[in-house]
């Protein structure tokens, strides 16, 4: 950006977003060049091929130069804009004032223009003038009512704009005599870049539309569920096993436990009886908590639970580490927490990574039986499906007899490269006896 | 309800527990007979005998470590420090044992430590100290401070019913300087609540023990318009009623006569910061005795331990910020 003016330049790099992390994507510049910027305030959007980070502006200042435009995969450490921190709020941009003279921004008339330092000084009798403070708690009304400050007495220390002043005056104008329906800090700058400038690769390349279709870019979380899952087609040997599994023993267990871990704030829900089965099964069946690599079998010490959780827009798998260490309570309270933290955005790039064996839950939205995709690069996926009442024969009194019982399909896609089926099948008796025979009481 | 003294209440609430359970006992330094240092347990041992009212040697201790067998096993005992300053006699007791038997063992220890502190007598450095800092330095431990006769009587009897050890701040500058008004028979108070002891707009005063009182009369008599926290709990905190002052008001003043550093004051202050930082309208203030220890000169004394002007002057410069 070429401009006369002295300018104070803050490079914003590309943030270590976890360890596993090496690059980020744009997906969205929320500033554009010209823009007044707050320290901290989110100035893009990036995506990893993990999860969705917002950059903060690393100073207050004006956003000068984007360097990376949307789209553009920028290494962790590279510079993707400048902020000049010299900038003033308030103060106009260079780009838009050109008939400025050179010396017309010098630091101390810059300073002058601004609107705290314009005011003139009050008299506080011997105190230091402290009118040009403002607390938080009166930041927040301003902002809220639209008060100028400026505008406010202040009786505290100083001259100081006390809350009970600015209550004051919210409540003698009604607070909206100098109304602003904008932030008073600054005044946002009206410049904007040409619409062409941001307008990424993938746009312009957009196919014509047809009528009687609408056409979307795929989301940078749709392409990567598409890469990933043709990959694993490509990858492993997929073969699906299906046991059939009755629910009672656990479902009598759940309520019995429910409402105690409700009050301790932890959801009690059939997944996390299915994980603690599946994670203790998993331990006596090694081969299901590993990877192919070329041709060895890696083995791994841990349990690193996957939980699918699926999303408004998409699909992710956070990781619950060393499961194998939890208890049914503490199952419960991971799964939780993966999942509210997931569907809200806030995993960490590191806690979707180094899975070992993932389990998928689509029987919570009505679903029988589903073949899943192995979660590369895992060597099985286990699924649970819906949970339905139905008319099995059980053991009566009298021999056999008709009972409802709550049932389920545990469906498990399993790598034919590391395993048979005959193992696959062991695996899962072992986790349907575990779930049958559930200690109740 | 009867009128009845600080240390009345105290008694009052010790009788009544003995009275209602007999897993309740006591344990001291000349209790029995001389009926305690400050006569708390007066007349204790001809009612309840000398097998629940329990004359020790000089060895907190083993005061504090027999209490702890005692609660281990399902006994309920009260112990009393002659002065709260001496606990530290008995420290290893209470807050390797005591405070982590629970968390080691799970195993519970229902007992108290009645902890008799606080200066203003000219009693010097080794019988005036405020030490409930220390105990909130050992998770395990829960820490009691009433400041009013009424709760005198219910935190005692909610810390003897509680499963954890409860140490129980009772000041004795407020002994027989405080009367109220307090509930006959059976009176509890849950613990982790704090009292609104008076409700203002202007500021807050959080504070617990004799402050409250220093808090209430500067209120009074600057005529302005303060709200004062009684924290009664200092753990579990009563974070909730502390944050709703803090954001009501925007201005705190933390006080406390024990000393500054560490202490209580600075935890309410750390949490105001972190909780309440976009309702404040004026930097958190504590107002305590400095880090020093209480001597024994009367107008030395008077200089260190917060008094009725420091608590009004402090007032006077948060609501002018």
């Amino acid at each position: 950006m070429s401009s006369s003016r002295t300018e104070t330049l803050i490079e914003v790099a590309m943030p270590k977003m976890g360890i596993s992390v090496s690059e980020g994507t744009i997906l969205e510049w929320r500033k554009q060049p010209g823009d007044w910027i707050e320290a901290d305030e989110t100035i893009a959007d990036v995506t990893t091929d993990k999860v969705d980070v917002e950059i903060p502006a690393p100073a207050s200042g004006r956003l000068a130069r984007i360097i990376a435009e949307r789209g553009d995969t920028v290494p962790v450490g590279e510079p993707i804009a400048e902020i000049d921190a010299e900038a003033k709020p308030g103060e106009a941009h260079p780009e838009e004032s050109a008939v400025r003279s050179p010396q017309s921004a010098e630091p101390e008339e810059a300073a002058v223009s601004s609107p705290q330092a314009a005011e003139p000084q009050k008299d506080s009798g011997g105190e230091p003038d402290r009118s040009g403070f403002v607390s938080p708690v009166v930041r927040r009304i301003a902002d809220k009512h639209g008060v100028d400050l400026e505008q406010v007495e202040g009786t505290g220390v100083g001259g100081r704009v006390r809350k009970k002043d600015v209550l004051a005056y919210v409540e003698a104008n009604g607070g909206d005599g100098q109304a602003k329906p904008a932030p008073v800090l600054h005044s946002e700058s009206p410049y904007r870049p040409e619409e062409s400038a941001v307008r990424s690769p993938a746009e312009v390349a957009e196919a014509e539309p047809v009528a009687g279709e609408r056409r979307e870019p795929m989301t940078p979380m749709r392409q990567m569920i598409a890469k990933h899952m043709l990959d694993s087609r490509r990858t492993s040997a997929h073969c699906t096993t299906i046991v059939e599994v009755d629910m009672s023993r656990v479902a009598a267990r759940r309520a019995e436990l429910k409402e105690a871990m409700k009050r301790r704030g932890v959801p009690l829900t059939y997944l996390a009886f299915v994980a603690q089965a599946t994670v203790e099964a998993l331990g006596e069946f090694p081969v299901l908590n590993a990877s192919v690599e070329g041709e060895e079998i890696v083995y791994h010490d841990d349990v690193n639970l996957g939980i699918a959780v699926a999303l408004d827009d998409g699909l992710i798998v956070p990781v619950i580490p060393k499961a194998q260490r939890l208890s049914l309570e503490g199952m419960a309270a991971a799964i939780a927490d993966v999942a509210a933290r997931a569907r809200a955005k806030q995993l960490e790039p590191d806690e979707v990574h180094g899975g070992t064996f993932t389990i998928t839950n689509p029987g919570q939205f009505g679903a029988v039986l589903a073949t899943p995709i192995i979660n590369q690069p895992q060597v099985a996926i286990l699924d649970l499906e819906a949970i339905v009442k139905r008319a099995v024969v059980v053991d009566g009194p009298d021999g056999d007899a008709i009972g409802i019982r709550p049932m389920t399909y545990l469906p498990m896609s399993w790598d034919h490269r590391a395993l048979d089926g005959a193992v696959a099948a062991q695996f899962l008796s072992r986790v349907k006896a575990r779930l049958e025979g559930w200690e109740v009481g | 309800m009867a009128e009845m003294t600080y240390l009345e209440a105290i008694s009052d609430g010790l009788r009544e527990e003995m009275r209602r359970d007999e897993s309740v006992l006591c344990i001291g330094e000349d209790i029995g007979a001389f009926g305690g240092a400050f006569k708390v347990t007066d007349g204790f041992i001809e009612e309840f005998g000398a097998g629940r009212v329990l004359d020790t040697p000089l060895a907190e201790n083993a005061i504090i470590g027999t209490a702890v067998g005692a609660a281990a096993e399902g006994l309920r005992p009260v112990c009393e420090m002659q002065f709260a300053d001496f606990i530290s006699c008995g420290f290893d007791q209470l807050v390797n044992v005591a405070a982590k038997l629970h968390y080691r063992q799970g195993v519970a220890v229902p007992m108290v430590v009645r902890l008799p502190s606080g200066g203003g007598f000219s009693g010097g450095p080794f019988h005036s100290q405020n030490p409930e800092a220390w105990f909130l330095q050992s998770p395990g431990l829960r820490v009691v401070a009433p400041a009013t006769a009424d709760d005198a009587k219910g935190l005692l009897t909610a810390a003897i019913r509680d499963p954890n050890p409860v140490c129980y701040m009772e000041h004795k500058g407020l002994y027989r300087y405080v009367k109220g008004e307090v509930p006959e028979g059976e009176h509890s108070v849950e613990l982790g609540r704090a009292r609104v002891a008076r409700e203002g707009e202007e500021m807050s005063v959080i504070t617990y023990g004799s402050a409250v009182h220093l808090a209430l009369d500067a209120a009074e008599e600057l005529g302005e318009d303060i709200e004062v926290i009684d924290l009664r709990s200092l753990c579990p905190l009563d974070t909730d009623a502390i944050l709703a002052s803090a954001r009501k008001t925007g201005k705190v003043l933390v006080a406390h006569e024990a000393t500054q550093s560490c202490g209580v004051g600075a935890e309410v202050a750390a949490l105001v910061a972190a909780e309440a930082f976009e309702d404040l309208d004026a930097p958190v203030r504590r107002l305590t005795a400095p880090d020093v220890p209480i001597p024994f000169s009367p107008p030395l004394e008077q200089a260190v331990l917060p008094q009725l002007d420091d608590m009004k002057e402090a007032c006077r410069e948060l609501l002018a910020y």
